[in-house]
């Protein structure tokens, strides 16, 4: 739990960058930020699952 | 006269030229270009049909096909790519410097608050992980972290003096958030040298 709390804290913050600087218009800014939040959670999520099934 | 297009605008090109001059194929002189900003500086162009008297003006005239044309002429926007006036310099070191400054200078409290508020919140959990910062100490390795860690600027310069935090504490190193503290402080550079690249071209006008 703790890993993922960390995680969402992370893509949070990146998220609020990526947004503000990627876009101009607030609303743009705003999905866009939460594209990339969702981005970096879901595929950390994946990332997770597959490395927990490499037996190395 | 000779109607030419350039992209979806019409171009009324106006020639003024002598009957002895006009008889060489390629063109080259002075031409009115309408409307005016059309943005073309420069045309070569080649006469295409033969040479003919407007009796009326008593002038010559012939067709003119366009074969290329330069465009001296940039976009404002493109003339403020070339060179950042010192302001946006200064915004831009700021924002390194201390993370939300570019913008809070600039009165764009909503970002200073969000962009600064990210990287300060970033900085401030590695270090409450267990993080260390990075400093070059002759190991290649350890250049890449400290760029990315001297992104913070003041952050990262003000303990570098103080000596605090990068020591590879043993105690600090065993915490199960050591690695994602540096992590943080690494990443907390990185996002402020995005921060500070938007002060900069906000004051550079290349940004609103």
């Amino acid at each position: 739990m703790r890993h993922f709390l960390v995680m969402t804290a992370f893509a949070g913050f990146a998220a609020i960058v990526f947004g503000i600087v990627a876009k101009d218009l607030n609303r743009d800014q705003v999905i866009y930020g939460l594209k990339v939040f969702a981005e970096f959670l879901v595929i950390g999520l994946v990332l997770g699952w597959i490395l927990y099934f490499l037996p190395f | 006269m000779n109607r030419e297009r350039s992209g979806r605008r019409p171009l009324r090109l106006s020639v003024k030229r002598s009957a002895a001059e006009a008889e060489t194929d390629l063109f080259r002189g002075a031409v009115n270009v309408e409307p005016q900003g059309a943005g073309i500086a420069c045309l070569v162009l080649r006469k295409s049909s033969g040479l003919g008297i407007d009796t009326q003006e008593g002038r010559s005239y012939c067709e003119l096909t366009m074969l290329g044309r330069l465009d001296l002429s940039k976009p404002d926007k493109e003339k403020s790519e070339e060179s950042a006036p010192a302001r946006a310099w200064v915004m831009g070191i700021a924002g390194w410097l201390i993370p939300g400054m570019g913008h809070l200078l600039q009165g764009k409290w909503g970002r200073a608050v969000f962009l600064g508020g990210a990287v300060w919140a970033c900085f401030i959990l590695g270090f409450l992980m267990g993080g260390n910062l990075f400093q070059y100490d002759g190991s290649l390795l350890r250049l890449p972290p400290m760029i990315g860690n001297l992104g913070t600027g003041l952050l990262y310069i003000v303990p570098w003096f103080m000596g605090i935090g990068f020591l590879d504490d043993v105690q600090r190193a065993a915490l199960p958030t050591f690695e994602f503290g540096w992590t943080f402080l690494i990443v907390a550079g990185l996002l402020n040298y995005l921060s500070m690249l938007d002060a900069f071209d906000i004051a550079a006008g290349r940004k609103s």
